[in-house]
């Protein structure tokens, strides 16, 4: 990572690769220090020891409690109130309606992927693209000028993004394609969150691309082939790896947002059955711009309004903890393009 | 230095934190969190020692952090569940609140007795056609699974029964008017004063002949309200000088004059309107 | 190579060649449109209502006319504090990961832990704060559980600059330290954390305004009211910030003008960005001009 911290702050902490470190041996003992400063020297590491730790601490604090409230759903435990659930019927129903005693999250967990998948489809091909331009083909003004747009465009607060899409978008679609019927729904979605995951995307993307031996690119160009042939046939199966990694991080950023989603999406968890009603006559677009929901949404959504241990708040509870746990994955998925990468 | 300066934010934080001041906490309802958001400031310019700090995050936030002691006084649009009545909470009942039908202004009804109101909603009438109107598809705008309207909704208007599936769900009640507005064949049910805020929009729809407005909720003529809650916790009331702010600060809410000036103004009733108390809901 | 294939028609594929760098500018200069009608829509919308009396007044409960005063106040408030936590904890442990961690399975280990919790959902983050702070130990929405949730926020993203700027820092000049005796903490504090302070304070600004655009986590914590006083500087008092009462207006709905308030919130939301990230830009001048 040779460059300027700049594009390292982008995503900071989602850079997976540091240089070689210039990691210091201690000091030659022959020079004399004042007793203090050598038991400082001496036991100081344990303070920084000590702050690393609780970042693992962190780590299993979130899960720990997370486990503790999302699991008593399932466990006859004595704080809850209500009836205890199977697995089943929480993971494997589609039917949410937790006044009826019904508790499927499938329309949340189908929300959430249908949202960060067609973000993905609309963030991923750009962004890796912006991300090849930025490296090989900009002139450097362009290139510094694409910098702080996306340090600007990941900056902006998720809300705002929000009422962008409110006041702005929502109007939009709703008077261009639905005869003035209000619009909510996946699509605007997201095309909101596509612009809220594109900066990472392109800063780790740019990165892959910069991290790439000249040689290759040298090499493909001194067998004729042009500019855009050494990208597409060379630059980026050789990042691929790295790319998969970015859009692997992009995904999770998505995933997880909820303020900006929950302004837009129209927040109905009877979204699968109401596409059910419609799908004979239904045009695609329609499907696109029906009110849907999200683990996240639901969350912000329901969680204040729900009685502590009931079923239905130990469910969202146990939502969040999925979100937890899927992050958990895409990080150790990332871990593993990596690996590849090495091998 | 800027070490040291670090360090002395830190510990001065941390003093702070472990020190925390007197104050009467109000956690719940977002729908009455700014009548009593108002409440608490007129109350704390007529009592300059008392601190009362609102907050919201929805009515079961209330109920559960009255219950377990997490706050003082806990406002909710729904009365507390069976299990949360265990603990000895105790219930204020401090506005009421009145509740209409509405429809897209072109539906052609004016009215719907109490059968035709439950179809409606339960989904056994799907054209207005057969509850006397036009011939056009009816539309169910509703509020999500965990807002209090929905909850008198379905007791009120349903009798318990379940909502059709084939509804549109919006988040607020603004949403719920504009949808309404907005879609020919949209019905729903909000509160009364966002019907008076948007008269020209949407149309009224009056329940078995009768009109809802407040002298029909103050007469008894129209039977469709719910009540504002504020529970307390008296075991967890320990601290006496919290307890005496805690029940002046009740009282004052439910003195005349801020129940004629203030509730009224801000689209609800006095409690005083409605005599006969219902037990749920 | 399956390039070499290519190169059979050169002419065709000089005009893909073309078309493609082409395809690439639009989508580059798409990005730049779309960020300029963003910010342009937002300011353009919140304009009129952003006067001086919006920023200093504090907001209605019922009627319209309502400013921002308190939230404006919390915010930083809240940024701050949650910075005067964080901080201590990122330096420390992006100092153990750079200079003590050595390059095996700990320092894997412990970048592991980094990542995972900067990947976490805000919501996730929230649901913690909100059992751990608000119900476990009975702080209600307040400054202080809003504080210490945010902060979990800022730690994996203050211990990532740290151990990249601390990386940054020629070796040349560590082994120049310990070449006058000094010890590895001394070259430490004395010697690679001045240097990568720039950096640092880059990183830091930049999570000031991440901390500043946050409301999941706040919702949860901090709460949607603010304190009738001001400034009221107590941690027991609920904190809503900008973020959270440009949602909760919007959401909510209740207030006659919420649709001007919304709008005159995320104006002064982005000019803040805005200002963030030209301070930004200035830090990164000046650490340049440092290197070269």
């Amino acid at each position: 990572m040779n460059d300027s911290p700049e594009s390292s702050l982008v995503a900071p902490a989602l850079l997976l690769e540091l240089p070689a470190a210039d990691r210091l041996a201690p000091a030659p003992p022959e020079f004399r220090q004042s007793r203090f400063h050598r038991l400082a020297d001496r036991w100081s590491h344990l303070v920084f020891l000590a702050c690393s730790l609780l970042v693992v601490a962190l780590i299993g604090g979130i899960l720990f409690f997370l486990a503790a409230r999302g699991l008593a759903a399932f466990l006859p435990l004595t704080g809850n109130t209500g009836r205890t659930l199977s697995f089943a019927e929480v993971f494997l129903s589609t039917d949410w309606a937790p006044s009826s005693d019904h508790f499927g999250i499938l329309p949340f967990l189908g929300g959430s992927l249908a949202v960060t998948g067609l973000a993905l489809l609309l963030a991923a091909p750009t962004g890796i693209l912006t991300g090849v331009f930025i490296a090989k083909l900009a002139p450097s003004w362009m290139r510094s000028l694409m910098r702080q747009v996306m340090d600007l465009l990941v900056g902006i607060p998720s809300v705002v993004y929000g009422i962008f899409g409110l006041t702005i978008i929502l109007p939009l679609v709703s008077h261009s394609f639905l005869k003035d019927a209000p619009a909510s729904g996946f699509a605007i979605s997201a095309m909101i969150l596509s612009v809220m995951i594109v900066p990472t995307i392109v800063s780790l993307a740019t990165d892959a691309f910069e991290g790439l031996p000249l040689s290759l690119d040298e090499g493909s160009q001194a067998l004729g082939s042009s500019r855009w042939q050494a990208i597409w046939h060379v630059l980026i199966p050789a990042a691929r790896p790295r790319l998969l990694t970015a859009c692997v991080l992009g995904l999770g950023r998505a995933i997880g947002e909820a303020m900006a989603v929950q302004m837009v999406i129209g927040n109905n968890p009877q979204w699968i059955a109401l596409m059910r009603e419609f799908t004979d006559r239904a045009p695609f677009l329609r499907a696109l711009f029906t009110p849907a929901a999200t683990l996240t949404t639901e969350l912000v959504q329901e969680l204040p309004n729900t009685p502590t241990g009931s079923p239905w708040n130990n469910v969202l509870f146990a939502m969040g903890l999925l979100l937890y746990l899927l992050t958990m994955v895409l990080i150790l998925a990332t871990r593993r393009f990596g690996r590849n990468e090495v091998a | 230095m800027k070490i040291r300066f670090l360090a002395q934010t830190l510990v001065a934080g941390l003093i702070a934190l472990s020190a925390s001041a007197q104050t009467v906490t109000v956690m719940g309802s977002t729908a009455l969190g700014p009548i009593v958001k108002k409440a608490a400031d007129d109350y704390m310019k007529l009592h300059p020692g008392v601190q009362i700090a609102v907050s919201g995050g929805g009515s079961m936030t209330g109920l559960n952090q009255v219950t377990s002691g997490g706050c003082n006084i806990g406002i909710s649009d729904v009365f507390a569940t069976p299990e949360q009545d265990k603990t000895g909470i105790k219930n204020f009942n401090i506005v009421v609140q009145p509740f209409t039908l509405i429809a897209h202004p072109g539906v052609g009804v004016k009215s719907l007795n109490a059968q035709q109101a439950e179809q409606v909603f339960t989904g056994k009438v799907t054209n207005w056609k057969e509850v006397g109107g036009k011939d056009q598809k009816i539309v169910r705008v509703i509020r999500p699974e965990s807002s209090g309207t929905r909850a008198v909704q379905k007791k009120e208007i349903l009798h318990g029964q379940e909502f059709s599936k084939d509804v549109l769900i919006q988040d607020s009640t603004g949403a719920v008017v504009t949808a309404v507005a907005t879609t020919p064949g949209a019905v729903s049910f909000v509160e009364l004063e966002h019907l008076e805020k948007n008269k020209a929009r949407v149309a009224g729809i009056a329940y078995n002949g009768v009109e809802c407005s407040n002298e029909g909720v103050k007469s008894g003529k129209y039977p469709i309200f719910s009540f504002g809650h504020a529970y307390t916790n008296p075991a967890k009331l320990t601290d006496p000088k919290v307890k005496q702010a805690v029940d002046g600060f009740l009282a004052f809410i439910l003195t005349p004059a801020f129940q004629q000036d203030v509730v009224l103004k801000a689209g609800y009733l006095p409690v005083a309107y409605v005599k006969s108390l219902k037990t749920q809901l | 190579m399956r390039a070499i294939a290519t190169l059979r028609s050169p002419s065709r594929a000089k005009h893909v060649d073309k078309f493609m760098r082409g395809v690439l500018w639009v989508i580059a200069l798409g990005f730049i449109l779309v960020l300029a009608v963003f910010v342009g829509a937002i300011l353009h919308q919140g304009w009129p209502v952003l006067r001086l009396d919006f920023l200093t007044r504090m907001p209605e409960t019922l009627e319209a006319g309502g400013g921002i005063k308190p939230q404006i106040f919390n915010s930083i408030y809240l940024v701050l504090l949650s910075l005067g936590l964080s901080l201590p904890i990122g330096l420390g442990a992006g100092v153990y990961m750079a200079e003590y961690a050595g390059k095996g399975r700990t320092l894997n280990f412990f970048r592991l832990c980094i990542e995972t919790l900067a990947a976490t959902p805000s919501i996730v983050l929230a649901l913690f704060g909100m059992i751990v702070f608000v119900q476990t130990l009975g702080w209600s929405f307040s400054i202080r559980s809003g504080a210490l949730t945010l902060a979990l926020l800022n730690i994996p993203v203050i211990t990532r600059v740290t151990e990249v700027s601390l990386m940054s820092v020629p070796r040349e000049l560590k082994e120049a330290s310990y070449g006058l005796g000094a010890t590895k903490l001394q070259t430490i504090l004395k010697v690679a954390l001045p240097y990568a302070a720039t950096g640092i304070l880059t990183g830091l600004v930049l999570t000031a305004g991440r901390a500043f655009g946050e409301s999941a986590i706040l919702v949860f914590t901090a709460g949607t009211n603010t304190s009738a006083i001001f400034p009221d500087f107590r941690l027991t008092v609920p904190g809503e910030t900008l973020s959270v009462h440009l949602w909760y207006v919007t959401s909510d709905g209740t207030l006659p003008d919420a649709r001007e308030i919304a709008a005159g919130t995320a104006a002064v939301m982005i000019l803040v960005l805005l200002i963030l990230n030209l301070s930004v830009r200035f830090l990164d001048r000046a650490i340049r001009r440092r290197t070269r």
